[in-house]
């Protein structure tokens, strides 16, 4: 590759960063000693990366491995017991786990010595081997009870579920009712569930009239799409693709409907009541922010919010011009074609009407990049907008929970303020069964101020690897759909180039 | 604003007519011009060597109007009414870039620092633009009058070229002599006119009826092929949003994407400015070729106009003559008249047919090269965007790989060094890099030990892939192996073993693809 000596130059300086970084194939003595090693790999399992482990992609210097590894220093004594040992098949270099961007290259070159690579091999292979297609939009029913549902096909070869491959039926109000559920069960714990996507009452009005038109069908694909990454999100969370909710709703072909998720029904109207208190709360909860970890990840998180979103608002005013630009495109075909059929003279009219129909072609490539911009680029921003409103939501919940750790401690310092102040009463006969009220109530609360400090740690634990799982999960999706976007941009081109390479001799041909 | 354009560029711009400015006899330019507010200024500068100027060499300041009058003289006398007068260049129309300057003064708060550097970089490129455009139309509007047999003979042509004084007395009177509303009625008689009168002549019927359709297609298709081209501004403009929003993402961001994000940001930032010339190129090809070819057939429309009237004169003489027949009066007079209207019309269809068949050449031969020139064009920009994607989306796949397979390549040379008993560790390793490799080598604090691993260089080969070479000295053996980082793989495999005593690299599987 010719620039290849381009490469060297900007690398150097994460060279220098990366001397002490982990050891990538950690000492066989490691696994060779016991299971510690292939414990400490399990237990890190439910970290790690998600989909085709990309560890390729995973550029922190730190965890490069992390799961994998266990920093064992070259000059200890132990290894120079163990490699006075026989052969050891830990010589061999540990695989890390496959890479996908070259999934023709899939086949796995597995080093099958240490165990150790066996458990690397089932964070790699296994682990997120799971794919979850939604398609066939179908519409049930008439009228204003009609609905779409859709097919939800889940493949895995996770012995979790009985079966490698299946598919259920699904209409919308499902979809939220999971997420629905599980925001319940972990948000408040300080897991990021993903968001689902939103209600539209017009789109789905426009579908359940029965019209048949052009933005009807963009509407159920849009949704159809949004759902099949709502999905996809929702599975590669470690903690979440456990959840029973999850597997009843992948597996099960019958399903509770969820009602609470209409948007008039009481409980939608009880979750407004509710967001707005959280709002109000939000404004008079002052933290007294202990950890700075937390404090810049929340700016941080702030200020990716404010430029998301307005990246977003650019890329939706580039898919509307480049549509803009198909239909112009279309209506200049048109005259054209009208301007070659009136010109007399007959080369130039040919070559006109080849002109039009060059630009007619080119009109359809608009409309197709227009499409690309939208599903890829400006569908993965609105996604991550919607995330980044969840993450803040999660700090948010870590702030209550120390909200009601103080409050809770709070109490206990008035419960033992009364009771010392019981000490000095002069009604002995009142005093005793006081006493003993009062010291029950301490005993409670001073539990609660226990859980609520255990909350609060636990709390600020999980949202710490979140963040950081979070954080990469990002960084791996934006990588792989800006460069299925571009490769897009570069379908759109070269096609162009075909077409106005075949128009070349038309022209040249005018005599 | 003044600017001074140069040859090369009016080579280009000069491309809806051609055949213009060849004839050394009288050669005329617009070497530069000066804009004041609402008014350009022109300096018209001719050189020639007819002896019918007093010098051969000289420049004039011109205003637009000047060249309107100088247009409209030549429509109104008698002598060319059977040509096709080059129509007037169009008025210097900066309507549409001093808008958008103003929406972006107002916007500007909204906008990072450079984003609005560079909208304002795109707007005042595309003010020069038009007003290089509209140079261009003046020009050729001269050009055209000095290629013509006829036209560039004209007494007030001259005039225009040589009077180093204002023009603007010559215009009023000018005015007063013809009158604006005179010219108006003409031209809202056009259509009805022309078809009212019957034709004699197959050839003129022909025309007739080709241009009045010809028209109006094209000037349909002017008006889309300008709005195609504004479509491409917009998405131009719509990437420099993108760009910034990216940058400034990008300076935020500590993870790996802050390098993805950079070099998207610069893509997007050369994209615009692809976009931007295809955008102009399409403009100039395209429209421009549309927007004067319709303009040519409005002068060619007005030639048939002409004709027909004289048509229509000679007839209501032909009738005036009868009549004076019958009353017997007056008959060599209305005799007279009627040889006088048969000789203008003949010769107007005579000097209209030569001019016509003239102009559909010319038209086809512009046609023709402007459209071979835009596919060319379109061509050359859709391969550079290739060009630039390509190596967009190398840089951000090569980007994980190359950091993440050196460290790899770092964390396992460690462990080979580990393996084969040295008591180095990757400390005393340091790297050095030359144009296509990086070299481990001994750093200066090492001390070696008996056994030592004395270097190991990477070297990337023709398979893309890296290798590593190491030779080790140890247990008295001189041993080597080679490791080789395959490109796209993310794991190294050990390709070759080593020969020497006590080496442990024996036992390594060999890995074949």
């Amino acid at each position: 590759m010719s620039d290849r000596a381009r490469d060297p130059p900007p690398e150097r300086t994460d060279f220098e960063e990366l001397e002490d970084a982990d050891d990538l194939f950690p000492e066989p003595a490691a696994t060779e000693e016991s299971g510690p090693a292939s414990l400490t790999a399990e237990d890190i399992s439910t970290n790690s990366n998600g989909p085709k482990q990309d560890s390729q992609f995973d550029e922190d210097p730190e965890d490069l491995f992390a799961e994998a590894t266990e920093e064992v220093s070259l000059d200890s004594p132990e290894r120079d017991v163990l490699l006075s040992d026989g052969p050891s098949p830990a010589i061999t270099p540990i695989t890390p786990p496959t890479s996908v961007i070259t999934p023709c290259l899939g086949h796995d070159d597995m080093f099958t010595h240490s165990s150790f690579d066996e458990i690397e091999e089932e964070e790699g292979g296994d682990l997120f081997d799971m794919h979850i297609a939604v398609s066939d939009p179908e519409k049930v029913g008439d009228g204003m009870n009609a609905y779409m549902a859709y097919k939800v096909t889940t493949k895995t070869p996770m012995s979790m579920f009985k079966r490698g491959e299946f598919s259920v039926k699904r209409r919308f109000s499902d979809f939220l009712g999971l997420h629905s559920k599980l925001a319940s069960k972990y948000l408040h714990i300080g897991y990021i569930v993903p968001p689902a996507p939103e209600k539209s009452i017009v789109g789905m009005t426009k579908v359940k009239v029965g019209k048949e038109d052009q933005s009807s069908n963009e509407f159920v694909e849009k949704r159809r799409s949004a759902l099949e990454r709502y999905l996809m999100r929702t599975v590669k969370h470690p903690v979440l693709r456990k959840d029973p909710d999850v597997m009843q709703f992948l597996e099960s072909s019958d399903l509770p409907r969820a009602v609470n998720t209409q948007a008039l029904s009481s409980a939608g109207l009880l979750r407004m009541v509710n967001k707005a208190a959280d709002a109000v709360n939000k404004m008079t909860i002052k933290m007294n922010e202990s950890d700075a970890w937390f404090e810049e990840k929340q700016q941080h998180f702030e200020n990716l919010d404010v430029q998301l979103r307005k990246l977003h608002a650019s890329v939706e005013s580039l898919v509307c011009h480049r549509k803009e630009l198909s239909v112009n495109t279309a209506q200049f075909a048109k005259s054209a074609a009208m301007l070659g059929n009136s010109e007399d003279h007959t080369a130039l009219s040919r070559a006109l009407s080849q002109l039009a129909e060059v630009e007619e072609k080119i009109d359809q490539l608009h409309q197709d990049q227009a499409n690309a911009d939208f599903y890829l680029f400006s569908e993965l921003l609105g996604d991550y907008v919607r995330l980044i409103t969840a993450v803040k939501g999660v700090f948010d919940h870590r702030m209550k929970t120390w909200q009601k750790w103080q409050d809770s401690q709070m109490l206990l310092q008035k419960k033992r303020e009364a009771e010392a102040k019981l000490q000095f009463t002069n009604k002995p006969d009142k005093l005793q069964q006081a006493k003993d009220e009062i010291k029950e109530e301490i005993e409670e609360l001073d539990a609660k101020v226990q859980q609520g400090e255990r909350d609060f740690e636990q709390i600020s634990k999980t949202i710490r690897k979140e963040v950081s799982r979070f954080e990469k999960e990002r960084v791996k999706d934006f990588k792989t759909i800006i460069i299925k976007y571009l490769e897009s941009l570069v379908q759109t081109q070269q096609q162009m180039i075909k077409y106005w390479e075949a128009f070349l001799p038309e022209a040249r041909a005018i005599s | 604003m003044s600017s001074t354009l140069d040859e090369n560029s009016k080579e280009k711009m000069r491309s809806v007519s051609v055949d213009l400015n060849n004839d050394a006899s009288l050669l005329i330019d617009i070497p530069d011009a000066l804009c004041e507010r609402d008014k350009v200024k022109f300096t018209v500068h001719t050189k020639t060597t007819l002896s019918s100027f007093q010098k051969p060499e000289f420049s004039v300041p011109r205003q637009h109007e000047d060249f309107i009058w100088l247009h409209d003289t030549l429509v109104e006398t008698e002598d060319y009414a059977g040509l096709i007068i080059p129509p007037a260049p169009p008025k210097p129309d900066f309507e549409s870039p001093r808008e958008k300057m103003h929406k972006l003064g107002e916007g500007e708060a909204t906008m990072t620092k450079e984003e609005y550097t560079k909208m304002k970089q795109e707007l005042e490129a595309e003010y020069l633009a038009v007003f290089k455009k509209t140079v261009q139309v003046h020009e050729i509007f001269l050009q055209r009058l000095s290629s013509h047999p006829i036209l560039s003979k004209d007494r007030n042509f001259q005039i225009f070229l040589e009077y180093d004084q204002d023009l603007s007395v010559r215009r009023k009177n000018a005015k007063e002599m013809f009158g604006g509303f005179f010219k108006n009625m003409v031209k809202s008689a056009d259509e009805v006119l022309i078809s009212g009168v019957k034709e004699v002549d197959d050839f003129f019927e022909q025309e007739k009826t080709f241009l009045l359709d010809y028209f109006s297609k094209i000037k349909d298709s002017t008006a889309k092929a300008e709005k195609m081209t504004r479509a491409h501004k917009n998405i131009a403009d719509d990437y420099i949003h993108l760009s910034a929003t990216l940058n400034t993402i990008s300076a935020e961001d500590t993870t790996a994407n802050k390098k993805h994000l950079e070099k998207l940001s610069d893509l997007f930032e050369k994209l615009r400015k692809v976009e931007g010339r295809v955008a102009s190129d399409q403009e100039l090809k395209l429209t421009e070729l549309l927007r004067y070819y319709m303009r040519d057939i409005q002068a060619a429309k007005d030639l048939l106009y002409r004709r027909a009237r004289a048509l229509a004169d000679y007839e209501n003489s032909n009738k005036a003559l009868d009549k004076a027949r019958l009353k017997s009066k007056d008959i060599a007079q209305a005799e007279e008249h009627q040889q006088h209207c048969l000789q203008k019309f003949d010769k107007l269809s005579e000097s209209g047919k030569r001019e016509l068949t003239g102009f559909k050449g010319r038209r086809v031969v512009a046609f023709r090269k402007n459209l071979i020139e835009m596919a060319e064009l379109e061509i050359k920009h859709a391969k550079n965007n290739v060009a630039l994607l390509q190596g967009c989306i190398d840089l951000l796949k090569r980007v994980g790989y190359t950091f993440q397979t050196l460290h790899k390549t770092k964390c396992l040379v460690r462990r080979m060094s580990s393996c084969l008993q040295s008591p180095l560790s990757f400390d005393h390793l340091c790297l050095t890099e030359n144009s296509d490799s990086y070299v481990f080598g001994p750093s200066k604090r090492l001390q070696l030990p008996p056994r030592s691993l004395s270097g190991l260089s990477v070297h990337s080969s023709q398979s893309e892939a890296l290798s590593v070479r190491g030779s080790y000295v140890g247990h008295g053996a001189n041993t080597s192996g080679q490791l080789e980082v395959p490109r796209l793989h993310s794991r190294p495999r050990i390709l070759q073993r080593s020969e020497g005593e006590g080496d442990q690299w024996k036992k390594e599987a060999t890995l074949a693809e």
